[in-house]
């Protein structure tokens, strides 16, 4: 069998970063995330034949972990083990140039990200991290479109009440002063 | 055209979504509904503050260790005939499967097959409706693995065991295989493979991964093993949502 092309490759390694970023989004574990990713690289080099050229590699290099991910959930769960995502310590945010309030509502959004299901969390870092239109979530994601938008505003929903960013602005007033916070 | 909008849709709009005809029907309310406005303001600034959080958060290097394994596993892999030759080690508990998965696989088989074996031998008179592990499944789990999706669960009338369904994919030769969990208070639990044989579901791997319901114990590496066993049977990728339906639906 020919290995990948180097063009495959190059991509592969050129991806790394969003492929860790996906994965720690996903479960939170710096090593669960490395174990991971150097398993979903595995099964692309070893499938590198079915990725269609002119498609989105990322798309597809996603739907590999993510598989691979949700393998290994059910596996723990048939194990009987918990999901211990909420159980990992959130780090602090350490951007030096993002003001203390900003990085509080940060701290509270990653936090209320953790506390999500994992349907409402992947489809989240689909779409408002790796900016994925909604088809192509539901795409990677194997689940109808609908699915994807009824998940994905839960949770938003979900997001802005434990961060306190649901208020709703009822006057114009409110809403000047809540776009001057941007 | 109706003037009430699902969150779904609102969404939709703060992420350019809406299809033409409901984003101008949206857009003409907006000045009189501010309820509405704000509900697209908490789409808005929920999108951006998910993704800056993450980003900030998540935003460090990838290790050098990783990248180096995977750099390694390329290069390997694009020199087909150099299984044996540097195989650079993973930095933690995995090693690339290429080098040891078949030999290993094998080993476990026969383990397997033997531990099943043993226990079916000793608990004869259990086994009489109970499901049989290795081998040519019995009907009833031959049923659940020709239907049950990935993900969702059922219980065998007979033995009371109940099967996690984990995934489906199709192996090297494009047989479908499908990896299950087997939990029985008395038998314990299993992680199992089955594959497509002359029209019937053959389980070809069964590993204990703990023993009755009460028992803690589950060796740290059953996921390993089942994933360098996959490794050997040349698994593709998972078959996910319609693909998985299509698959099942061709065996019947």
């Amino acid at each position: 069998m020919a290995g990948p092309s180097d063009e495959f490759g190059d991509r592969l390694i050129a991806f790394l970063p969003n492929l860790r970023r996906f994965a720690m989004s996903l479960c939170r574990s710096p090593d669960v995330a490395d174990d991971l990713v150097q398993l979903a690289c595995e099964r692309a080099i070893a499938n590198a034949s079915s990725f269609v050229p002119g498609t989105r590699f990322d798309a597809w290099m996603f739907r590999i972990l993510r598989n691979l991910w949700i393998d290994q959930l059910r596996r723990d769960r048939t194990q009987g083990r918990k999901d211990d995502i909420g159980a990992h310590e959130e780090r602090l945010v350490g951007d030096a140039g993002t003001a203390p309030e900003h990085r509080l509502v940060l701290k509270d959004v990653w936090k209320a990200i953790g506390g999500l299901t994992a349907d409402q969390r992947e489809v989240l870092l689909l779409v408002c991290v790796e900016e994925f239109s909604y088809r192509e979530a539901a795409d990677i994601l194997g689940v109808p479109i609908g699915t994807v938008m009824s998940r994905l505003a839960r949770a938003r929903v979900n997001i802005a009440a434990a961060a306190g960013i649901d208020a709703p602005v009822l006057r114009s007033k409110r809403q000047d002063k809540v776009e001057t916070d941007e | 055209m109706s003037d009430e909008f699902t969150d779904e849709e609102l969404m939709a709009y703060a992420d350019g979504e809406l299809d033409p005809a409901r984003r101008a029907r949206l857009e003409a309310l907006l000045p009189k509904r501010p309820d509405l406005a704000g509900r697209i303001d908490m789409f808005a600034r929920t999108r951006s503050a998910a993704a800056e959080s993450v980003r900030t958060h998540l935003d460090e290097p990838v290790p050098a260790k990783l990248k180096a394994s995977v750099e390694a596993m390329i290069r390997q892999a694009s020199q087909p005939n150099s299984a044996e030759g540097v195989v650079p080690l993973r930095p933690r508990k995995r090693t690339p499967f290429v080098a040891w998965a078949a030999p290993i696989a094998a080993c476990l088989l026969a383990l397997v097959a033997g531990a099943i074996g043993y226990w079916l031998a000793t608990q004869g008179a259990v086994s009489s409706g109970y499901y049989q592990i290795a081998g040519i499944a019995d009907p009833e789990l031959d049923r659940v693995l020709s239907k049950l999706p990935s993900g969702e669960k059922s219980r065998l009338a007979g033995s009371g065991a109940e099967i996690s369904m984990i995934a489906s994919f199709l192996r090297g030769d494009q047989m479908l295989c499908r990896e299950f969990g087997i939990a029985h208070a008395a038998m314990g639990d299993h992680l199992a493979i089955a594959c497509r044989s002359a029209g019937k579901w053959s389980v070809d791997l069964a590993l204990r991964t703990a023993g009755g319901a009460t028992d803690a114990y589950k060796p740290a590496s059953s996921a390993e093993t089942i994933d360098a066993f996959l490794h050997a049977l040349g698994a593709g990728p998972a078959l996910v949502g319609q693909a998985e339906t299509d698959a099942l639906a061709k065996l019947h």
